[in-house]
């Protein structure tokens, strides 16, 4: 149902009241929005009004349902102080954990980039475990924790040597006694070496050696280079000798 | 939202690396207890086996070990079964072994 409906009959009399005071009626806001449609509509009919409004306005009414928007005061009415003390803690709250984030993320890409240098100790372990499952024997039994150098004696007769010597595991190879030993450093950077057989065909090694922290760890975000200790404890059964019970 | 992101990118890359050092864990504990057993420090029958002297996580885990034994044809050869076991976080980390052993009489 249009404004034009409601007010049947009085067209005339509305038209009237908007000429004379069109300003004042465009100003009781939504109330008045059927009011003015039928307003503008029997301008639209009588030829329009000759001139209403401040000017900006093309003389048929376009002027009129512009101005029928809420005021500017009722809609920009500002902030309060409590929402803009709850903004400014949230807001201090996502930088506060937002800056923790970055520092972390900082911290965890040094650390990465430092233990990225770490010897690859797989390679040496599994040096380890070939020397001594393939070994026929020992050349000397140790039933206690030595640091001594263990001498594995080879299925052909070679002998294969593990020794700490100036913070780096160096193995030895010899073919015989007397013939030349061929030395090369394994792993670098060994801090201790202990092994024993605590029973007869089985080798128990101890290494120590130091690495950078892995970044995963709480000690990667201390500030500066710190390096890490540890430690690798293998246990090996020596098989070499064949048609024993190692198999 | 997108500082939650980040921080949970940041616990799932925390995550995984425990998950690959308690593994690399178990797996040199299941290695220790085979060679013990192959070795005679540890008798060949079933049961929990306790590491304690010959084995320490790099890790903060603690590992539980089991040996399961059994006897197979020809008499003197045994199916062994070596399972490590860890909690890590909330998930329960399994690692197993299974080989023979030649132990004739």
């Amino acid at each position: 149902m249009t404004g034009k409906a409601l007010f049947t009959g009085r067209d005339d009399e509305i038209s009237l009241r908007s000429r004379s005071r069109p300003r004042a009626r465009l100003r009781r806001g939504i109330s008045a929005n059927r009011l003015l449609v039928s307003e503008t509509d029997s301008w639209r009919g009588s030829g329009g009004p000759e001139h209403i409004g401040n000017g900006y306005g093309d003389g048929y009414g376009n002027e009129a349902t512009t101005r029928l928007r809420p005021r500017d005061s009722d809609v920009d009415r500002g902030t309060s102080l409590i929402e803009l003390l709850v903004v400014l803690a949230l807001l201090s709250v996502m930088v506060l954990v937002g800056a923790q984030l970055v520092v972390h993320s900082m911290e965890l890409l040094g650390a990465t980039g430092r233990a990225v240098r770490n010897p690859l100790v797989v390679h040496v372990t599994s040096r380890l475990r070939h020397d001594v499952q393939e070994a026929a024997g020992l050349q000397q039994k140790q039933w206690v924790w030595s640091e001594d150098p263990l001498i594995l004696v080879n299925q052909d007769g070679s002998f294969t040597g593990i020794a700490l010597e100036n913070g780096s595991l160096v193995r030895t190879k010899a073919a015989g006694l007397g013939s030349p030993p061929e030395s090369r450093v394994i792993l670098r950077g060994v801090a201790a070496w202990w092994w024993r057989n605590p029973v007869e065909g089985v080798v128990d090694l101890n290494i120590t050696y130091l690495v950078n922290p892995e970044p995963e760890r709480q000690a990667s975000r201390d500030v500066g280079f710190g390096l890490e200790r540890r430690q690798e404890n293998l246990r090996f059964a020596i098989r070499g000798g064949g048609g024993g019970t190692r198999w | 939202m997108a500082v939650v992101v980040a921080a949970g990118f940041l616990d799932a890359h925390m995550s995984a690396a425990r998950r690959l050092e308690a593994r690399s864990d178990l797996v040199r504990a299941t290695e220790t207890v085979l060679e013990s057993v192959r070795g005679g420090t540890l008798p060949l029958v079933s049961g929990e086996v306790d590491l304690t002297d010959e084995f320490q996580p790099l890790s903060s885990i603690r590992v539980r070990t089991t040996v399961a034994v059994t006897g197979k044809d020809p008499q003197g050869l045994f199916s062994v079964r070596v399972e490590a076991r860890a909690m890590v976080r909330t998930e329960d980390m399994v690692v197993t072994i299974t080989t023979q052993v030649w132990r004739p009489q």
